[in-house]
């Protein structure tokens, strides 16, 4: 993400965050602002406070050990970053709440599925960070040498990565739900009037929410952000697809090429030297044979020479197949 | 001395070429030419190599036999064998010669192979036609002093120099480490004492151990090759 992106980013956020305060849609308008104020904090930390150099804009917090967009540090950095928001959106949530003294009642409170999520991205990232820096060591040619595309997210060794586009597709999926729960808790911290909701508000999952609801306790008020463990498990088999397809060696067809190429210059080298040993044996020792054993020995060492020629002509065809194959 | 001629017999792509579940020995060729320029240098005659399909049971012995044949009565002849040897039991060892029927899904063609027994035949043979001679045998393989061992007796003109005991493996990387032994000795001397001294102290230089049996004939002690 270049600097422009950012800005532009920021602006459509604040835009959109004014009209939907000004449309009585308080709530979601928070959510946003939360958004805004930390994209400021954090590039307050980055840019003023620890002045880091980036090289190809904020977009090298996304950029991984191989050198390209990951998904896995995408993942991540996006769930901590919408959690921290939501956190700051409760507390701004509480400033505007009408109540005299709101703020004295917050309280850094999660429901167990969000600590779930978060803790499944970041053993995630971890997982993958692992594999990769283990493939690197192995193999330190796969280190991208090149400007990292925000494609790379999808893109695997050989095209579009199935297990990538689908853990892609229900990580915004999950997003959007937990923000529409994020954005209902915040309406109702937002409409709160009596104190002591603050209370059961911040300690309620939505289990005992619906527990009270049963008991016909109206005056219980919502309950903290949550995904169903249902969704959870699904993002959790999402996740080990992923991992699991990582722990995969990759057929690559460049590598079986090189491999056949070496094979084949193996074979092609033997059989000529094997060729020129027994030309030189034949040179050294056809004079002295006199009888028909001795000439059926010669013919058949002249058979063996002539099988190996025919034989190195057959693989240096088939190694210019490969050859002409790999352009 | 009389006229000295050399039979060699090798068997290296045949193994896998045929499909026979033996591994490929690609030295084979390079111990052939190697033994042929040394024993040139030594002034011997030595004849086309049989090599891979041509190296069949019929094949060595009626050459060997045509060549000791020829040979006068105080005639040398040198055997040399480089390939896969085996043991049938105990007291039964064979080489693993060219056979028409062997195929790894088959039953080994058991009789085509020359078994050590039959091996003792062609040294009397050699015996008989030069009653003043010296036989050597250089057998490159597994179980190589197997081929010999029923015939100790005759120790007074035939010379052994094998890779491995009866009953052990020849060991091999990129060459047979025997061979490698015989060639270095070979290359700086033809006395069989000293072969056999320098073989026993260089061999266990390349390898760990060294199983080679070397038996020099009682009437050729101090002669060279």
């Amino acid at each position: 993400m270049n600097k422009n992106a950012f800005i532009i980013t920021n602006a459509v956020l604040a835009i959109s965050a004014l009209i939907l305060w000004l449309k009585d849609e308080k709530a979601v308008s928070v959510f946003l602002i939360s958004i805004l104020l930390l994209f400021f904090i954090f590039w307050i930390l980055v840019r003023v406070v620890f002045r880091v150099k980036y090289t190809y804009g904020i977009s090298d917090i996304f950029i991984g050990d191989e050198g390209g967009f990951s998904l896995s540090r995408l993942q991540a950095v996006v769930w901590a970053f919408i959690i921290i928001a939501y956190q700051l959106s409760v507390a701004i949530a509480l400033g505007v709440n009408q109540m005299p003294n709101a703020m004295y009642y917050y309280e850094l409170t999660f429901s167990e599925e969000t600590l779930f999520l978060l803790g499944l991205s970041l053993g995630s990232y971890i997982s993958v960070k692992g594999i990769t820096v283990d493939k690197i060591n192995k193999h330190p040619e796969l280190i991208k040498h090149r400007k990292p595309k925000f494609s790379d997210i999808i893109i695997g060794d050989n095209g579009i990565d199935f297990s990538r586009v689908q853990m892609l597709i229900w990580t915004v999926i999950a997003l959007f739900v937990f923000s529409t729960k994020v954005v209902y808790f915040i309406n109702e911290i937002i409409g709160v009037t009596d104190p002591s909701q603050f209370k059961v508000l911040f300690n309620s999952n939505v289990d005992q929410f619906l527990e009270f609801k049963k008991d016909g306790n109206e005056t219980t008020k919502g309950h903290l952000p949550y995904l169903p463990w249902s969704f959870l498990v699904l993002m959790g088999l999402s996740q080990g697809a992923y991992i699991g397809k990582k722990l995969i060696p990759t057929f690559k067809l460049d590598d079986l090429k090189l491999n056949k190429e070496e094979e084949l210059r193996i074979t092609i080298s033997s059989l000529n030297t094997k060729k020129a040993l027994l030309s030189n044996i034949l040179t050294k020792t056809a004079a002295n044979n006199i009888s028909e054993i001795d000439r059926k020995n010669i013919a058949n060492l002249e058979n063996e020479i002539a099988a190996a020629q025919k034989k190195v002509e057959e693989l240096n065809k088939e190694m210019q197949l490969i050859q002409e194959y790999k352009k | 001395m009389g006229k000295k001629t050399a039979v060699l017999v090798g068997l290296g792509d045949y193994y896998s070429e045929r499909a026979t579940g033996y591994s490929s020995l690609p030295f084979v060729y390079q111990n052939l030419s190697d033994l042929v320029d040394i024993l040139t240098t030594y002034k011997w005659t030595v004849y086309t190599p049989i090599v891979d399909s041509a190296a069949t049971e019929k094949n060595i012995f009626d050459s060997a036999i045509e060549k000791i044949g020829s040979l006068e009565s105080d005639g040398w002849f040198l055997f040399y064998y480089t390939g896969h040897g085996a043991l049938k039991t105990d007291s039964e060892m064979y080489l693993v010669n060219s056979a028409e029927n062997f195929r790894y899904d088959l039953v080994l063609p058991i009789n085509d192979f020359i078994f050590n027994y039959e091996y003792t035949k062609l040294t009397e043979f050699f015996r008989s036609k030069c009653p003043d001679g010296h036989m050597i045998t250089i057998v490159d393989c597994c179980h190589a002093y197997g081929l010999i061992t029923d015939f100790q007796t005759q120790q007074s003109f035939h010379t052994i120099i094998a890779a491995s005991q009866k009953e052990e493996q020849a060991y091999y990387a990129d060459n047979s480490f025997f061979f490698k032994a015989l060639k270095q000795t070979l290359l700086q001397t033809n006395e069989f004492q000293q072969i056999k001294d320098s073989i026993e102290i260089i061999l266990p230089r390349m390898y760990r151990f060294s199983n080679c049996v070397i038996h020099i004939a009682d009437n050729f002690q101090n002669s060279q090759l």
